[in-house]
């Protein structure tokens, strides 16, 4: 499509179509302004379909499988997966599938730096990062799972009340700040949750009044039906304390549909990572459709920006590069010109951008860049997982992924020692954990072991983890025992995640690779990433304990699988895993890209101010969850879209 | 002339556990059998697949020939002493279980090995007998509707003899 410039040039130039860019365009659309996106990659499918086809096909259904550029080919022996080598793609993106060659850049688009950690309980140990994104239109909310909850006020002043990390600006009083926008996200997005529960919830952080979002609100759409699981949970671990705080199951505020409207309703199809097919579950590409039908809002398509110009100390334009095929060459170049420029690019590839516009005088170091903070901090939400097999029937693999969690452990006294952490109760049995239903299905048909289910495995309370005590270890079944012993394992699978706060490492960044590029030319992300503190590694030994206390309240069984000691010399060193007080942990990441261009009270210590501004460029700004000074205990995306309303009011309010 | 496809079915029914009416059912528009015997037929070396197909009909044969005791016949085939025809077979089981043609490496590591394997196709995928197994529905392909998760399923019976 071709791109009209409107006779007073564009408004406002965005970099990225996901769910900030797309709120962003929407509101300012709206109020009539002229707004250009540029994204990198394909424009929305006229039918999901398409991805839904890729997706079947998939041999691994990691969240990226169904989005291009399509990340499995046919295997060999060097390359078991078929992974393309991202130098010859247009648009590469880093992949769950990439973590385990993340050592090896003909595989994995970030580039790392080698293990130089010679013992695994080192705390300078270096990882491979846990969490990947999108470059399609509508961004990454295409694989998120939904849940929309907001952080809380203590989340906000974790350096103030706690000693830990960094206070967002302004702290506590960033809460109330972003109260009204909090709300609008809901709306925007279209949350299904009652309101007493979150009522109830908040209470027991001090949150007055009328639970979180003021008088007279209610949510868009009442609350998801829990599911079988979440009731086994809610009658049992009420028993239960974690530092002296009460447990509690809370059903999930979910940006999907409890009643039909302008998007169906959910059918629990128990996909939401990585795509709803019926799009029940909000993505970036319904405010996408809803900016463009403004009629001010264009898009140009399979546009990588690659170059912020800076006339003096004021953005004047974003170069881009265009290519047709994602092997293919690159096809054209441009420059978008507007008043002011909004970077929505992820936390990854808008650090990216900033670092590779180095060319501009009194700007060495990259555009925004005068704090030298650009890239650093990057942060996930460490998760770990946890799992077992209920007693009774609890129906797994039924329902959206997940629908309740336990909330109630998300703040206290403890931060002062350990990261805090939401527990998330799965829906989706081992699909997570183990690989399932393949996993388990491999073991009872050919006689392997690999879910502990069918050997000699004993967990780590010494209860024997052979499924049916009659049977020999590594049998081998077929016809109706096959059948029984599947039914009854995976009717009974449970699944916690653990998502656990990290504090901003200023040495966890992403800088530039000298050596790799993708297929534009462009220089790859070189990722470093660690988990130093004490703080957050105590968080993974609260989360065993507490994981194993829980299954035990259920009467459950657990299976959760204590990694195999990490290497960390060869080829392939283990990625994710670590030691810490004679345990080892493996950590899997949220999909929560956080931090990489935070904002702050200062100019000297953050690239952003409160309002999303950048400080060196008072035309610039940034939104999405780098802009995040800290984790925080809520999956990010409700205050991506908050921050991203309130940077659009701002923007309007610079625009007069 | 052996039927094949006859005895292929028959094979199946014994070895899944499933029943006729949801290996092969009488109004059958997918047709996931026939894909399957084709791939049953060119995964595997020098005629072998037809050949284990001919064993299941001597021994049914051996019975009287009728449609009955299919497990007890696909359990002789797997006890067999040929180990690529018993591997065969259970990686048949495998095909009909998660619509995948499965590549299994054994060791002798705790584990005796991992399992990896090839999707067939988008059908094959939301045919696979492993979602019916967990009375449940291919993850990203559900025919129920709104807030079925908070009640339990129907019984496992109906996910064996109904098909897909």
């Amino acid at each position: 499509m071709s791109i009209t410039i409107p006779a007073g040039g564009f408004d406002v130039v965005i970099v990225g179509s996901g769910i900030s860019g797309s709120i962003i365009a929407y509101q300012l659309g709206k109020a009539g302004k002229q707004v250009l996106i540029l994204e990198g990659g394909p424009p929305v499918p006229k039918s999901r379909e398409d991805y839904m086809q890729t997706f079947f096909t998939a041999n691994a259904k990691t969240p990226e499988s169904p989005y291009p550029p399509t990340m499995q080919g046919t295997g060999s022996a060097s390359n078991p997966l078929g992974q393309p080598d991202p130098a010859t793609l247009n648009t590469p993106r880093y992949t769950v599938l990439q973590i385990n060659a993340w050592q090896n850049p003909a595989q994995c688009y970030f580039v790392y730096p080698p293990q130089t950690a010679t013992r695994a309980d080192d705390p300078e140990m270096t990882f491979a990062f846990g969490s990947s994104y999108e470059r399609v239109a509508g961004g990454t909310t295409w694989h998120w799972l939904g849940t929309s909850l907001n952080h809380l006020p203590n989340d906000f002043q974790l350096k103030t009340k706690y000693g830990q990390g960094v206070d967002w600006p302004g702290g506590a009083q960033f809460y109330q700040s972003l109260l009204p926008y909090y709300r609008k996200a809901t709306e925007t997005i279209g949350v299904s949750s009652d309101k007493q529960p979150m009522v109830d919830l908040y209470k027991t952080f001090d949150v007055q009044p009328d639970g979180n979002y003021g008088p007279n609100y209610d949510f868009p759409m009442p609350g998801i039906t829990p599911s079988l699981n979440d009731v086994l949970y809610e009658d049992k671990v009420t028993s239960l304390k974690i530092d002296n705080i009460g447990l509690f199951v809370t059903p999930t505020p979910q940006g999907r549909n409890s009643q039909p409207g302008k998007r169906r309703q959910c059918a629990g199809n128990t996909n939401c990572i990585p795509i709803c097919p019926i799009q029940a579950k909000y993505d970036g590409t319904v405010t996408l459709a809803e900016a463009l039908q403004t009629g001010n809002v264009q898009i140009q398509y399979k546009t990588v920006a690659n170059n912020i110009r800076l006339s003096g100390d004021q953005v004047s334009g974003i170069d881009y590069l265009t290519y047709d095929s994602q092997t293919g060459p690159s096809t054209g170049k441009g420059t978008a010109v507007g008043k002011r420029y909004v970077l929505a690019a992820h936390a990854i590839e808008t650090p990216k951008l900033l670092l590779m516009s180095n060319g501009n005088p009194g700007y060495p170091n990259g555009v925004a860049n005068r704090s030298d903070q650009v890239g650093r901090n990057l942060m996930d939400h460490v998760m770990y997982l946890a799992w077992g097999l209920s007693k009774d029937p609890i129906y797994a693999f039924r329902g959206p992924l997940s629908t309740s969690g336990i909330e109630s452990v998300r703040d206290g006294a403890f931060r002062t020692q350990r990261a805090a952490y939401r527990i998330e109760i799965g829906n989706e049995g081992w699909n997570w954990a183990t690989n399932d239903p393949y996993t388990t299905l491999a073991d009872f048909v050919f006689g392997q072991n690999n879910t502990q289910l069918n050997g000699d495995s004993v967990n780590q309370q010494g209860q024997s983890l052979r499924f049916d005590p009659s049977l020999p270890a590594f049998s081998q079944l077929y016809g109706s025992k096959l059948v029984a012993t599947l039914n009854n394992v995976y009717i009974r699978q449970l699944r916690l995640g653990y998502l656990i706060e990290q504090l901003p490492d200023p040495d966890n960044r992403v800088q530039l690779s000298s050596q790799y590029k993708d297929h534009l030319g462009l220089p790859r992300p070189q990722v470093t990433y660690r988990i130093r503190e004490n703080y957050v590694r105590n968080g993974f030994v609260s989360a065993k304990a507490a994981s194993t206390e829980i299954f035990q309240a259920l009467g459950a069984t657990e299976y959760t699988q204590v990694p195999a000691t990490p290497v960390l010399s060869g080829t392939s060193p283990s990625p994710t895993t670590f030691q810490y007080l004679g345990d080892t942990f493996t950590f899997y990441g949220a999909g929560h890209i956080i931090g990489t261009y935070r904002m702050g009270d200062s100019a000297t210590t953050s690239v952003l101010n409160a309002r999303q501004q950048s400080w060196d460029h008072s035309n610039l700004y940034m939104v999405g969850s780098g802009v995040f000074p800290t984790t925080a205990t809520a999956n990010p995306t409700l205050t991506i879209a908050a921050l991203a309303l309130q940077a659009a009011d701002n923007i309007l309010a610079d625009l007069g | 002339m052996v039927d094949y496809m006859e005895y292929f079915i028959r094979l199946s029914v014994g070895l899944t556990g499933f029943t006729r009416a949801a290996i092969a059912p009488r109004i059958d528009p997918v047709d996931i059998k026939t894909v399957y015997l084709q791939v049953f037929r060119d995964k595997l070396p020098n005629g072998m697949a037809d050949q284990i197909i001919c064993e299941y009909y001597n021994l049914n044969q051996a019975e009287g020939g009728q449609d009955g005791n299919n497990e007890a016949i696909a359990g002789a085939l797997l006890s067999g002493t040929y180990p690529a025809e018993v591997l065969a077979l259970r990686q048949l089981i495998y095909l009909w279980y998660m619509g995948a043609w499965p590549t299994v490496v054994s060791d002798n590591s705790p584990t005796r090995g991992q399992t990896f394997s090839e999707v067939i196709s988008a059908t094959s995928y939301t045919q696979g007998l492993v979602w019916r197994v967990m009375q449940s529905h291919p993850m990203g392909s559900s025919n129920y509707t709104y807030g079925y998760w908070a009640t339990t399923p129907p019984p496992l019976q109906d996910y064996l003899e109904n098909p897909a």
